[in-house]
Parts: structure tokens; sequence; C-alpha cells
């Protein structure tokens, strides 16, 4: 039994119903009583030999047949410890009501209120309890439950929040919202400056240019500083949760590339390594080292992505020009490995669809020789810009603890000198096998993430070369009939290919049952695939733990008192994509 | 070293920095934008553009009418009507076979599915339409696609296997029973 385990079971020996640790998994899972959760979350989190001090996810999952039918999951993470915990307690139908625990991690809010949105579970004490990815006003019931049926209800044209095409629009002379509606985007008492006689709401969005998206943020202004700021997300949800449900597991990868359609291939293989978790599968080492250059050459793009919108959205024009020629040159080759520029569709479970060939390899190589020289141009341009150091320094200041505490990941989190990336903390691929480094900022501003990033992308460039030059020989997909379709030139030639290759796709294959969180390090932060299955071809429920969506949680925290212009940068900063943020 | 940066921030050195990267790169101007409805990429093999229905050397549709490819799809874009070859009850095609488009995500898995190889992504991609109506496509169109983007056709799968004798039992060659 791990320790972790036992020290919550000696301590909560009543509330603790049982604890469990994945013996080929690894992962730690306790049940508690939902009553309890509060107390439990503040020792986990206070008690200095577990110091679970960073929220993951908090998410739930339906069980219709249960008297105790929802299940509220906690994903935690101990940063000094480096262990994961998950944590689920029960709730019945008729009372689906449990303790908030936004007051021990902050990053709690959004992940809340992401679960009563979909699920309907209500968190007492939450601040904010509204929903969140849905409209405001949907009252068609709570979509991820088992007995909502994917399709919807009703049609679209009959759902009352959607303009009628038919219809001539309503005419309305007063332009004034009732002030009850004005209250949530409001700040509490004494938030701000003193001197203010009247607030300003500002819409921003969900069509400003900056918001790389849909993305609408009601600002409370005090002349031009932001008193606080409501991000108001979901124009781009499309419950890609609740449609895998209904997928086999193969069919989920195409959807996996729109979340973050900027940087795919990481959300291919967050996806991936989360099913080949579930499944106890080993992966060629060839692939594992395709799979890590890929991922590290989509790092390159997602970060060469983000510092040319971010230069641009803050005013520097020829940055955005630079970056994306060399983004360019990286699309190519992976229209040449598989056959599209951004939703690859590339890694395969057990394995990636097609081989890294030597000619790749040269381009890359090539590539990869220059490519010094233009992060060093792109640096000459702003790295010591007077307009850029003045919109970046001490723009969005985030401390260690608070970073922590949102839950942030990735470089918003290492920008505040946390030395956190799962490729150490766990790794996964070949990223144990090459030697690189970690950047971690200082002051947590923007302008350290900007470093972060661009020596993120030296680090990348680094792990490829290394990479390439270890790439061993052989296969690129794992040999297990059950799970990976037979190559397709045997598929006409003998009689067993033929029905494995039928079977697999027709039924897709049966994990066992069980279930997995798993953790990738995408260029946005940690992205990871919580998948719980119940023996059938297709997921029972997956979560996705979108870093974009969670960075958002912070948003508020980290607008305030800055100008209104500095909120470009501050949405800049967490390199944020709406694809991935309502899923 | 105060000095020094007293200096440069009067001297806008940074600037200058920066002004002369930019003087490197319109001193060595080589355009990499492509003139897009003039000039086009020439696209890889691999390219995963419009999906297509293909043929056999002999003019015949190579689809079988399995339905594979309906299941493996993510987006339930296809949809198959299969039946029998008029006369050959052993032998199946597929009567219908409809694609709507607009749902495609071009991943592929239906090609990936087909165990004939009776489907192709071709490197089409310049098909926006006016109306959405139009993308969804009949069998006969998506053997046009097929038809101008694959010219070269294979043989016929019973051909194809080194042993031929025994894949070419054509049962219409067989005695009728009963005599």
């Amino acid at each position: 039994m791990h320790p972790v385990l036992d020290i919550l079971k000696d301590k909560f020996p009543d509330a603790v119903l049982s604890v469990h640790q994945d013996k080929d998994r690894g992962d730690l899972s306790a049940r508690v009583k939902a009553a309890h959760m509060l107390e439990i979350a503040r020792f986990l989190h206070d008690d200095p030999r577990l110091a679970f001090d960073h929220i993951t996810d908090v998410c739930s999952a339906d069980y219709p047949d249960d008297p105790e039918r929802f299940e509220v999951i906690y994903h935690v993470l101990s940063l000094p410890h480096g262990v994961r915990l998950r944590i689920k307690a029960r709730v019945t139908e008729e009372h689906p009501v449990i303790a908030s625990v936004v007051s021990v991690w902050k990053g709690a809010e959004f992940m809340e209120r992401e679960t009563y949105d979909l699920m309907g579970i209500k968190f007492s004490g939450h601040p904010d309890l509204r929903r969140i990815l849905m409209p405001e006003n949907y009252d068609e019931g709570y979509p991820l439950r088992k007995d909502f049926p994917a399709e919807g209800r009703g049609w679209r044209s009959s759902f009352p929040f959607l303009p009628k095409m038919d219809e001539t629009a309503a005419v309305s002379n007063d332009n004034e919202v009732p002030e009850a509606e004005k209250q949530v985007f409001r700040a509490e008492v004494g938030a701000g400056s003193t001197r203010r006689t009247e607030e300003l709401l500002l819409n921003m969005g969900p069509q400003h240019p900056s918001t790389h998206g849909v993305l609408r943020v009601v600002l409370e202004l005090d002349g031009e500083r932001v008193v606080k700021a409501t991000p108001d997300l979901g124009y781009l949800h499309r419950g890609v949760e609740k449609l895998s449900e209904g997928l086999a597991y193969m069919q989920i990868i195409p959807h996996t590339d729109r979340l973050d359609y900027v940087c795919s291939m990481t959300n291919n293989y967050a996806y991936v390594r989360a099913v080949e978790k579930l499944l106890t599968l080993a992966v060629p080492e060839r692939a594992e080292y395709i799979r890590t250059v890929v991922a590290e050459m989509q790092r390159i793009i997602g970060h060469l992505f983000w510092l040319g919108t971010q230069a641009l959205d803050i005013g520097a024009m020829t940055v955005f020009f630079w970056t994306f020629r060399e983004r360019e040159v990286l699309l190519d080759m992976f229209e040449k490995l598989c056959g599209a520029r951004l939703t690859l569709n590339y890694f395969r479970i057990g394995g990636v669809d097609s081989d890294f060939t030597p000619d790749l390899a040269r381009r890359m190589n090539e590539f990869l020789d220059t490519f010094q020289a233009h992060i060093n141009e792109y640096d000459s341009l702003i790295a010591n810009n007077r307009i850029w150091i003045g919109r970046t320094k001490n723009v969005a200041v985030i401390s260690a603890e608070d970073a922590i505490n949102f839950g942030l990941t990735g470089p918003p989190l290492r920008g505040s000198g946390v030395k956190y990336d799962v490729r150490k903390m766990e790794p996964y691929g070949a990223y144990d096998k090459v030697e690189w480094e970690v950047p971690v900022g200082k002051n947590g501003d923007t302008y350290d993430r900007y470093w972060i990033r661009m020596e993120e992308m030296r680090q990348s460039a680094r792990i490829i070369r290394q990479c390439l030059a270890q790439m061993p020989q052989g296969p690129i997909i794992a040999d297990a009939p059950q799970i990976i379709p037979p190559p397709k030139a045997n598929v006409m030639r003998d009689m067993e290919s033929l029905i494995h290759h039928f079977i697999i796709f027709t039924q897709g294959f049966k994990p066992p049952k069980g279930e997995t969180y798993c953790a990738t390090e995408a260029p946005k932060g940690e992205l990871g695939f919580f998948i719980i299955s119940d023996g059938s071809p297709r997921p029972y429920r997956m979560k996705i733990r979108a870093p974009s969506f969670i960075h958002m949680g912070a948003f508020d925290h980290m607008a305030r008192g800055y100008l209104i212009s500095d909120i470009i940068t501050i949405f800049g900063t967490y390199d944020i994509v709406m694809g991935e943020c309502d899923r | 070293m105060k000095f020094k940066a007293w200096l440069k921030t009067i001297t806008f050195y940074e600037i200058l920095v920066g002004m002369a990267a930019t003087m490197r790169h319109l001193l060595r101007y080589k355009p990499i934008t492509l003139q897009y409805p003039h000039e086009k990429r020439t696209l890889p093999d691999s390219y995963r553009g419009m999906l297509a229905l293909l043929r056999y050397d002999d003019g015949t549709e190579k689809c079988v009418g399995c339905d594979l490819c309906e299941a493996a799809c993510p987006s339930r874009v296809i949809r198959v009507v299969s039946s029998e070859v008029p006369g050959e009850p052993t032998k199946r095609y597929a009567s219908e076979y409809y694609m709507d488009m607009t749902r495609c995500l071009f991943c592929g898995m239906c090609v990936e599915a087909c165990p004939v190889d009776a489907l192709g992504m071709t490197r089409e991609y310049e098909w926006a339409v006016y109306d959405k109506r139009n993308l969804l496509l009949n069998k006969q169109q998506l053997l046009a696609i097929g038809d101008r983007s694959y010219p070269v056709r294979e043989k016929r799968l019973e051909f194809q296997h080194p042993n031929v004798a025994f894949f070419n039992v054509a049962f219409k060659n067989l005695p009728a029973k009963g005599t």
C-alpha cells in the first residue's frame, strides 16, 4: 500500500470508505464520504507529508443504476512529492450536493462550475455557481447525464435561445440590461479603487480579434483599470466528452485533433497515451521516438504560433510573418508525414500511422540547422524592445503559490518559477533518453513566459536532434492483434487478418474495466485524459483536462488592477485556444 | 554597466538591432507566399483530400458494400446500401452510396477500414460550394472524382493474388446445380 493512502486511512478511518492502488497503472484512488470532502481536501492540502497543493481536475461520472448515482472525482497532485491521487465521492440523485473545495484550491472554481453545468451536481459554498459552457438560460437538463441523448433534446430551431431565421427580430428600444443580470459580473464591495463613484461594465468579445476564437469577457472598470474580469466561456462548446461516449476508442482520435487545433499532435498523443495506459499496452521503441519527435515539432509550431500572435496583438507585425514562415516548413513536413497540416490524426493506439522516413529526417535536420538563427532573429526584434518590455514586463503577474493553487500548468506555471513539467516528472516517450532542461522564470510575468517559450523551442530543437540521431529501426506499431488492426497488405491475403480487421473496425476492442488518468505535457500545459472504462468498446466517461480552460480560471485573479489594453496581453499569456477551452 | 544601459536607451539601440534584422530581410528578399488561385502547391501523394470511390482496371466498381467504412466513420458521414450483383448471388456491391461531406473530418478512417481499397483520398481540396446540399455526394459523383484522380487502376483482386487459380473461382463458370 502506498504511504499516502495509509496516512489518509489512518487520519479518517470513518470518512475514507476504501483505498485502491492500481497495480498495472500505478494510479492511487480513494473513495470517501461526500459529507467529509472538504475536511479531507483541507487535510490533503495542508499536511506536509501529503502536500497535495495542485488541483488537476474535478469531474464527475453518472451511474444511473446505482443508489448513489453521481460520482464526483477530484484529481490532485502533490508537486513536492510528485504523487497523483484520485478522490471519489458519491452523491445521490435526490440530493446532489457536495461541499465546494474552492476555499482549499482556488482553481477548483471553474472545474466545479463545469461539473455543475454538465452533470447537475451542486457545490455548497461555491462563490459563483452558474452554468459555464452551456448557455445560462439552458433548461434542457444536464448534458453529461446518461439519460440525456447525445443528439440533444429537440431540434436546433426549437431552442429558445437561438434566433429564428424565419421570424423578424424582436425590436427592443431599451438597451439597458436589468440590474440583476449585471450583478454576477460585479466585484464584491471594497475591491479595487476607493475613489470610484461609478463603475462601468464593458463587454469584450466574443468577436474581439485578440481573443483567438470566441471568448467573451465582462470587465468591470474603474476608469481604465479592471476591477473584475469575468470570462464567459462556452461559445465553442461541441460536447466532445459526450460525443466520445458514443464512439469506439479508435474513432475518438480524429475528434481530439479538434480540441487544440493549433497543436493537434499533442492532443492525439495525450489521448493515445491514456488509452494505452488503460490497456497497459507497450509501444515499440521506434514509435516512441517518432512520437517524441513529432510532439516536439508540434511544440515548436505551437510556440511559434503563440509568439507570432502575441506579438501581433501587442503591435509588432513582423514577428508574425517570420514565425509563420518557419511554421510553414514544419507544417509541410507534417503534410508529407500524414497527409494533413492541421488536423493530423497521425497517432494510432499502439504506435503511429506512418513511418518517419529518412527523407523527412534529413529535412528536419536541415530545418534545425537554421532554426537556432531564426529564434535569435525573433529575439533581436523584440527581446530588448522597449515597447515589448513595457507591454509584457510586470503584466499578468502571478506568484508561485497562487499559480499552484489555481492549478496552472505549462509555461504559466513555470514562469512563476515552479519547475513542474510532466515530461520530467513522469517521463514518457523518449524524454528520459535525451538530454534537455526545463526552463523556469522568476517573476511570473508575461515577459518570463515569453522567455520560457523561446527557451522551450530551443530545448525542443535539442530533443529532436538527439531523437533523430538515436532513432532505432523497427516496427512503428505494436503487435497486438486484439487491439490493433492488422497491416492492410494482409487483409485480403489471409483469413485471420480479415476477421480481425472486420471485428476491430465494426466492434472495436474492449479494454479491461477500470479507470485511469494520464497527463501529457502539451505546449499549453498539462493536457490530461481521464477515461472510465466499463469493459465495453466505448469509453463510459472521458474527461479532458484542458489546460486552456483551467488557465481561464485564474484570469480574474491575474487581470485585476491592470489596464484594458493589458487584458489582451493577459489573454495571450496563457496561449489560449478556445477549441480546447470549450471542448 | 549603468552607463552602457543608458547609452543603449538614448541611442535606441534595440530598435537599431531590430531594424538591422528587418533590413537584412529586405536585401535578401525571397518571397515564400504563393499567389494562391494562380499558383498552387504540389501536394504529397498521401494528402488527405476529397474522398473518392475507385474502380478496377476493367471498369467495375471496387466497392463490395461491406459497410465497414460506415462503421469506422467517426462522424457518420457515409451511408451504404448493399445488394447482390444481379445474376451472381455470391457477389455484392453498393447499390447506393452517400457521403455527407459537410460532416467529414478527413481523418481517413474509412480508407483504412476498407478491406478492398475501394476508397481513396484524393488531392482535391477546392470544394467550397454555395449551397451545402451540394456536398451530399452520391455514388456516381464519388466514382467520377475517383476516375479523374486515380487514372491508374488496379487489377481485379482475384488476379493480384500470386495463386491466381485459387481465387479465380468464378461461380458463373460452374455448371448449374442439378445438371
